[in-house]
């Protein structure tokens, strides 16, 4: 059952924890979120990086303009410096000394244009010719007014475009006819150079220029209007020159009205097919809205590409899985950990309960006992010995279940001596039941730990029942070596008494033998006497003897007898003696029955009104008084008589077989009457009290209890051995005395 | 229960008249056939006397000392006392006791004269004073050459 418990949790414990999983999640979308951040970042930095790319190439673009702006209105200020008045050598002169090539790259050249009325178109022919004879307008128109470029530096890459009218294409004379009224430097739309053989796009720059300088307003503009300082570019030169030295990463197309003035994207190579940024901004330039198409190229990708946010990714993903890996790892480690601790904690139980179930079993009481001497566990042996009920030993101390006496002393004061090592001290105890019994117990301490975990292990045994077996056996000891001794006695005493009678028959027969031959008559009549006494009183003592010995080892035959029945039949018995004594028998008797052996309670009665009537004194008649009576529960029978009596301190002699107060000669007997009555009483646990003194006669009491059961025969060495009949009190002479009825 | 003395004089004569030269032998036994025997026997033997015989007889212990005491009076403490052991009321052991912590009796010749023929009652009665031990015989033949061996050893030296 434990061990299935113990499975479920170590299976438990295998698998993640939620809070490894929750820190795994957690980990993850910390991942995801760096990994995010840093791409956003990484897009910021590079839209930056494009934005500020493509406001520099629109910069570029709008710097260069503005200082090809500033050369033509250096040219309309060195006009202006001549008092309105320029000629080609003078331009040329300028012209060269602005050194385009160097300071102005990808301007095509520097000219000018002036505005040639019908009227003075001869004129101006003619002041052109005289320095240079080929020049002519060109293309041919019929016009109000011309708009011929008169000089242009340097001349060589520009020649078709000396002489040629700009008024004679839309978008270069709505330009210049603008540049005439706003006074303002202006671009025009796109045109294809005459100079440029591959007929790109570009467009012309004017700059106007009046007669004494600018003019305050339109009217004033087109009336002292004289010409247009001018400058023609190929868009291609002009981004080339502009944008060449740039490291650029961005690609641009610029549109005028839709017209695509410069265009990147056809560079196949650079461009992104998907580019990363992509921008168009609309730029107000000198009249004219160029529309700047700008886009990331392959190398802004290459650029711009960060592996940090893969690299976080990677990482973050890589320090998840060493996570989960390592999570794992612990768990399996918790798991087997788990197991390990289920495992033992299963051997440890199962130990437990192996020592509980030994400890249990013990016969002798095991508690142990902490360091405030309480108890704190026992097995129910333990609570069996001292009365508790189940699981009630806890609530005692354990030196209230000890009787204090030295032997606990000096046990105590050993057990103070112990160290923490476990060694054992023992002692013979009186212990406490928990009724307040005392009984005798063995018992011994170990000690176990130190300090405050030091406990005692108490084991603790009743021996009761072992004393009380002691106590038997040494009882019984005694009473056989008193018996032996009683043995040895007899067979003594009986030898002696049995002896004296042949020593006599044998000593008279010689006597007599004599008296014979010498005819001593007397003698011979004493021998005879002698010899005939001697063999009576022999047979006697063996009838006796033989009684004696029945009445101990005979098994009994205990019946429901009517006290008063017997004792008629025991008077009546002894009629004939009583009568020839002249003794008065008087009987009192309650009626009542006694469970007894007949013949033996017949003996009894015999004997003791036998004695009573041989003990009687000589000169005062024998009175014979038998009681019979109810006595706490007890049939109480006495025998009283006024005979010579005895020293009643001799009570317990004269219950001994053999033993004689008196003369043989004055009251002739074996000395086994009294031994027969004790041995009676003691066969059916009667007492028999014996009070008297010397001259005033003698009380014998049988006392039969209710209660009192038969006992079993003795031993064949018991039964001839006659111990002190125990069926005689103690109390004996301290009786009552017999009271004498002397009437 | 009391008792007198039992004195027989043997040879009708007076105690009184008792001089020097009699033989006065006391006997205490309770039996009286013994009692026969032994007086039977003493007078057989007293032809080897010196002088005339005087027997008394006691019939226990109490009854010996008492007959002790009372001839002590007369001045006639007898030459020996033949003691039997086994008796009621008092034995022969103890008034053997009693007569040796008795500074008139101390020297009497007192013989113990028993049925008991074992040596652990010789041993006794020897330690605690008897003159001689004799076990009673079954002859009044050898109880006269009992006696006459008693008179020889303690009254012809």
């Amino acid at each position: 059952m434990a061990g299935s418990t113990g499975e479920a949790k170590t299976r438990g414990r295998g698998s993640l924890h939620w809070i490894h999983w929750l820190v795994l999640a957690a980990s993850l979308v910390l991942t995801l979120a760096a990994w995010q951040f840093s791409r956003s970042q990484v897009l910021g930095q590079a839209n930056a990086h494009f934005d500020r790319q493509a406001y520099r190439t629109i910069e570029l673009v709008r710097e260069r303009m503005a200082k090809y702006e500033e050369a033509l209105w250096a040219g309309a200020a060195m006009i202006r410096a001549n008092d309105d008045v320029t000629d080609n050598t003078r331009w040329q002169a300028f012209a060269k000394s602005l050194r385009i090539d160097a300071r102005f790259p990808g301007i095509n050249g520097i000219g000018i244009i002036y505005r040639v009325g019908r009227d003075d178109l001869d004129a101006f022919l003619a002041r052109e010719r005289a320095e240079r004879p080929d020049f002519a307008l060109h293309p041919q128109q019929n016009r109000e007014d011309y708009w011929p470029i008169a000089y242009v530096q340097p001349v060589e890459i520009n020649r078709k475009a000396v002489g040629l009218d700009m008024s004679h294409e839309a978008n270069r004379y709505a330009a210049a006819l603008e540049a005439m009224d706003t006074g303002m430097a202006q671009i025009s739309g796109p045109v294809i150079l005459v100079q440029d053989s591959a007929h790109t796009p570009g467009f012309v720059f004017y700059a106007p220029f009046y007669r004494d300088g600018p003019q305050p307003d339109l009217q004033a503009r087109r009336e002292n209007f004289i010409g247009l300082v001018y400058a023609p570019f190929i868009m291609g030169k002009l981004m080339e020159g502009t944008l060449a030295q740039e490291n650029r990463d961005v690609l641009v197309t610029i549109l005028d009205a839709d017209i695509t003035l410069f265009s990147e994207f056809e560079q196949q190579a650079m461009r992104d097919p998907d580019p990363m940024f992509a921008t168009e901004r609309t730029i107000e330039m000198y009249g004219r809205l160029w529309r700047f198409q700008i886009e990331a190229s392959k190398a802004f990708r290459a650029q711009s590409e960060s592996e940090q946010p893969t690299i976080i990714l990677m990482g973050g993903i890589l320090i998840d899985t060493l996570l989960l890996a390592i999570f794992f790892l612990m768990s399996r480690s918790n798991a087997r950990l788990a197991s390990l601790t289920e495992e033992i904690r299963a051997d440890l139980a199962s130990s437990e309960s192996r020592m509980r179930r030994i400890v249990g079993g013990l016969a002798e009481g095991v508690a142990t006992i902490d360091s405030q001497g309480m108890i704190q566990d026992c097995n129910d042996a333990f609570s069996k010995i001292f009365g508790f009920p189940d699981n009630a030993a806890q609530v005692f101390r354990f030196d209230s279940l000890v009787q204090h006496d030295d032997a606990f002393s000096r046990l105590m004061s050993s057990v103070a001596k112990m160290d923490g090592s476990t060694y054992t001290v023992a002692g013979d105890l009186c212990g406490i039941r928990l009724d307040g019994e005392l009984f005798p117990m063995e018992l011994s301490l170990s000690k176990s730990g130190r300090g405050n975990a030091t406990i005692l292990i108490a084991l603790a045994r009743d021996v009761t029942a072992r004393r009380s077996a002691e106590n038997a056996t040494r009882e019984l000891t005694e009473r056989l070596m008193a018996s032996n001794a009683d043995l040895e006695r007899f067979a003594y005493i009986a030898s002696h008494d049995m002896q004296e009678p042949l020593r006599k028959i044998l000593t008279f027969s010689n006597m007599l033998s004599e008296a014979i031959e010498t005819g001593d008559k007397g003698e011979v009549d004493y021998s005879v006497s002698v010899i005939l006494n001697s063999a009576e009183r022999a047979r006697k003592l063996v009838q006796d003897i033989l009684a004696y010995s029945t009445v101990q080892k005979k098994q009994l035959n205990p019946d429901l007898i009517r006290i008063e029945d017997a004792l008629a039949d025991s008077l009546a018995q002894l009629h004939e003696y009583i009568h020839d004594s002249g003794a008065g028998v008087s009987t009192s008797l309650e009626p009542a029955e006694v469970r007894a052996d007949s013949q033996q309670l017949a003996m009894l009665l015999e004997n003791l009104i036998g004695n009573a009537v041989k003990y009687r004194r000589k000169d005062v008649p024998a009175k014979i008084v038998i009681d019979g009576k109810e006595v706490n529960g007890a049939y109480t029978l006495s025998v009283n008589d006024n005979g010579i009596g005895f020293d009643s301190a001799l009570a317990r002699d004269i219950v001994q077989p053999f033993k004689r107060l008196q003369s043989r000669d004055e009251y002739p007997g074996s000395g086994i009457g009294l031994a027969i009555c004790a041995a009676v009483c003691d066969r059916h646990g009667w007492q028999m009290r014996i009070a008297s003194a010397p001259g005033e006669g003698s009380v014998f009491t049988i006392v039969m209890p209710r209660a009192a059961s038969p006992k079993p025969a003795h031993t064949m060495s018991q039964a001839s051995a006659a111990p002190l009949p125990s069926g005689l009190d103690p109390r004996i002479g301290n009786e009552d005395r017999v009271v004498r009825d002397e009437a | 229960m009391s008792e007198s003395p039992i004195v027989i004089d043997v040879d009708d004569q007076d105690l009184s008249a008792a001089t020097s030269g009699r033989f006065r032998v006391l006997i205490v036994d309770d039996d009286p056939d013994d009692v026969y025997v032994m007086r039977s026997a003493l007078r057989l033997a007293s032809s080897q006397l010196p002088g005339p015989l005087d027997v008394s007889v006691a019939v226990n212990g109490q009854d010996g000392l008492h007959t002790l005491e009372k001839l002590k009076n007369q001045g006639a403490l007898p030459d020996v006392v033949l003691l039997d052991l086994n008796m009621p009321l008092m034995d022969g052991m103890t008034m053997l006791t009693h007569c040796r912590a008795d500074s008139h009796f101390r020297h009497l010749t007192i013989v113990v004269v028993t049925t008991a023929s074992d040596t652990h009652t010789a041993v006794k009665a020897s330690a605690l004073g008897a003159s001689a031990t004799y076990v009673k015989p079954s002859s009044r033949g050898e109880m006269v050459a009992v006696m006459e061996s008693i008179s020889e050893k303690y009254l012809l030296d």
